[in-house]
């Protein structure tokens, strides 16, 4: 949708000027300069809305805008060198920590860094010879420090991925491959049962993988975000928690809920789709789990049971 | 409401999560640019923005490391600056004790275990250590544990004599440096082990006793005081004759004689053992404050210029001097052998109205 600004200018130049006007004096730009940034960003933010944005939605965004941030990246796209400094002396160490977080080693983290900076400034010039880097892109939504990691992410990883040259396939892909590939590690296992129960077993773990995945299918995004973060990304329920802005312990809850909804589809899929009774789901499941997990209480059992041996032996010996 | 983790589901999806899926991206290509990862993380989108950009998070791998990535990154700053990239399997321990609470207890509980057994070890080790580091001490002089010779003669060491207190240890010191230092002593090689065996098969004396400083404990004391002089009966039938002094030898009690000795000694140490414990637990407070202060048989004794001293005896008194191994000394009643025996030597006792020095 193209907006059309002209009839929100008061709205815009009033609320531009009562909170833009200090941090724009401080770097050194005009009013009229934050002016074109922020009507780019009002354009680009409205762009996919439905019904035209009324006044008030305008002043609203405006206000949520992070000024000083803004003001220090136009500072820098208008070339100032002071500006360049002082964005440099502050974000450094931003750009360094998420780029030792992501990269493999320290020397790839430096790398990154320089590469980081190198994309912000820009190698290309523009109609009035200044620099045309990613730093053009920030729109004032939120701090340049989140973005600026936002950046660094995103370049680290397209980094990597043009480096070791990933096939890219659709996520549609990915969970369907997922229970291939998790099929074919379950050839490959060494089995002393006879081919008929081997084979059968396969069968059903294929068909479990396979009920699991559509279960998570039918998870609602943010559900499914969850559960990915967790089992997919690793991150720990805390992780996540601060990631999308909730306790642990509510992560926790959602996780748990999660599962039930995952069991809960599993089992119907498995059904209707795969004509399992209850008694097979309950123990195929059962079992799967078992192949599958450590055993950890097994483990612990053992553990505890060695420990208590070996501390009678001691006290025995002394 | 309140749900447990489900292991069977949490390990099938564990399994698919390994499973590398999530190393590929949408086929579009249409990846929100950073600018939606700052306002998500500031909170600052609007509802559609914001759902539209977790729809895309729940299915793009790159996008999902990218908003994690962005977000931890900004926790471990506000931490530290570390250039270590984070360690995975601190996470992963992490994760395994928050998902399965009933192995993690265990793990605790396991902990808890090791850790008093450890323990439990270490205070008996010490024990231990204390025990064998008195028995490093030499062994006390006495007539019934030794059979060490005696080198004055029998009236040397059974002298009566009236003396004043003050010129008792002199005295003392006197017929013990009558002896010539290059007299062979007189008992055989063979006697003289036999000796050693029984002497160490005896608990020892603890330091307070011998050197007469304070104890921690009259308690103990008096605990250890019965431990010893039980431990010494038993030791009293075990030299065989030709071990013993020849002194000794002459004029003295018949083994069977010794082993009754003993053996009424025994009994006289047992009755007043539980007397002892009595009056420890009846005045703890008395015992703890003095620590140069043993009680036996109904007697109390201080420690006054290393010599145990009988309360009821007076300065100036008229004092029977006895050596230890002489046989003056078993003549002496078993009641009194036993009080010397549990208290040590040297001391001097109140007895029947006579006051008895004994060395």
């Amino acid at each position: 949708m193209d907006i059309t600004l002209d009839k929100f200018r008061s709205v815009i130049d009033e609320t531009i000027e009562r909170r833009f006007a200090t941090a724009a004096d401080r770097h050194s730009i005009t009013l009229a300069d934050v002016c074109d940034s922020v009507c780019a960003a009002i354009k680009k933010h409205f762009v996919n809305s439905k019904t035209p944005p009324e006044a008030a939605e305008i002043r609203h965004f405006i206000e949520e805008l992070s000024a000083d941030d803004l003001c220090l990246v136009i500072a820098c796209r208008r070339g100032s060198e002071s500006a360049w400094d002082e964005l440099f002396r502050l974000f450094q160490p931003v750009v360094k920590a998420i780029a030792y977080r992501v990269a493999s080693n320290i020397d790839a983290a430096e790398e990154l860094a320089g590469s980081v900076w190198g994309e912000l400034f820009g190698i290309r010039s523009d109609a009035n010879d200044r620099a045309t880097g990613k730093l053009a892109y920030y729109s004032g939504r939120g701090s340049l420090g989140s973005w600026l990691r936002a950046v660094t992410a995103q370049l680290a990883i397209d980094l990597h991925r043009e480096n070791s040259r990933f096939v890219q396939f659709a996520e549609d892909r990915e969970l369907e491959s997922a229970a291939e590939i998790s099929l074919t590690q379950q050839t490959i296992r060494p089995t002393n049962r006879n081919p008929e129960e081997a084979v059968l077993e396969l069968r059903a773990a294929s068909d479990v993988s396979s009920a699991v995945i559509a279960a998570i299918k039918l998870l609602e995004a943010k559900d499914r975000l969850i559960l990915k973060l967790y089992y997919f990304d690793g991150l720990t329920l805390k992780e996540i928690g601060q990631v999308l802005d909730f306790h642990e312990a509510t992560a926790s809850r959602r996780l748990a809920r999660i599962q039930a909804e995952i069991r809960s589809s599993t089992e119907r899929i498995l059904q209707s789709e795969f004509g399992w009774n209850d008694s097979e789901i309950r123990n195929y499941l059962a079992e799967t789990a078992e192949r599958i997990g450590p055993g950890l209480e097994k483990i612990v059992g053992g553990i505890l049971i060695s420990i208590i041996v070996q501390g009678l032996n001691l006290l025995s010996v002394q | 409401m309140n749900r447990e983790f489900d292991k069977q589901i949490d390990a099938i999806l564990r399994d698919l999560g390994q499973s590398g899926i999530d190393e590929r991206q949408p086929l579009d290509g249409m990846h929100p640019e950073p600018d939606e990862f700052a306002a998500f993380s500031a909170a600052k989108m609007s509802k559609a923005a914001r759902e539209a950009f977790i729809l895309h998070l729940s299915d793009c791998s790159r996008c999902r490391k990218i908003l994690a990535g962005q977000t931890l990154a900004v926790l471990e700053n506000e931490n530290e600056l570390s250039p270590a990239a984070p360690s995975r399997s601190n996470g992963s321990l992490r994760r395994w004790m928050q998902i399965i609470p009933r192995p993690a207890l265990a793990l605790t509980a396991i902990l808890l275990i090791f850790a008093g057994l450890f323990a439990v070890a270490i205070l008996r080790n010490s024990e231990k250590t204390e025990v064998s580091s008195l028995k490093e001490f030499p062994e006390p002089a006495s007539g019934l544990l030794t059979s060490e010779p005696v080198s004055s003669s029998p009236e040397e060491s059974n002298t009566t004599a009236t003396r004043s207190n003050t010129g008792l240890k002199q005295e003392a010191a006197n017929s013990t440096r009558g002896v010539p230092l290059g007299q062979p002593k007189d008992i055989t090689k063979a006697a003289a082990e036999k000796t050693e065996a029984a002497a160490n098969s005896a608990p020892p004396q603890t330091p307070m006793l011998r050197s007469g400083a304070p104890s921690d404990s009259a308690a103990r004391q008096s605990a250890e005081q019965v431990v010893r002089a039980e431990s010494a009966t038993r030791a009293a039938p075990a030299p065989p004759p030709d071990s013993r002094p020849k002194e000794d030898l002459a004029g003295q009690v018949s083994n069977s004689e010794q082993t009754a000795d003993a053996a009424l000694l025994k009994s006289a140490i047992s009755k007043n053992k539980s007397r002892a414990d009595k009056q420890v637990v009846e005045n703890p407070r008395a015992s703890n404050a003095a620590g140069s202060v043993n009680r036996f048989g109904g007697k109390i004794f201080e420690l006054k210029k290393g010599i145990w001293t009988d309360s009821d005896y007076r300065t100036g008194e008229v004092l029977t001097l006895i050596k230890r191994e002489s046989a003056g000394f078993r003549q002496l009643d078993l009641q009194l052998r036993a009080t010397v025996e549990a208290i040590g030597t040297p001391i001097i006792v109140k007895w029947k109205d006579k006051a008895f020095r004994i060395d």
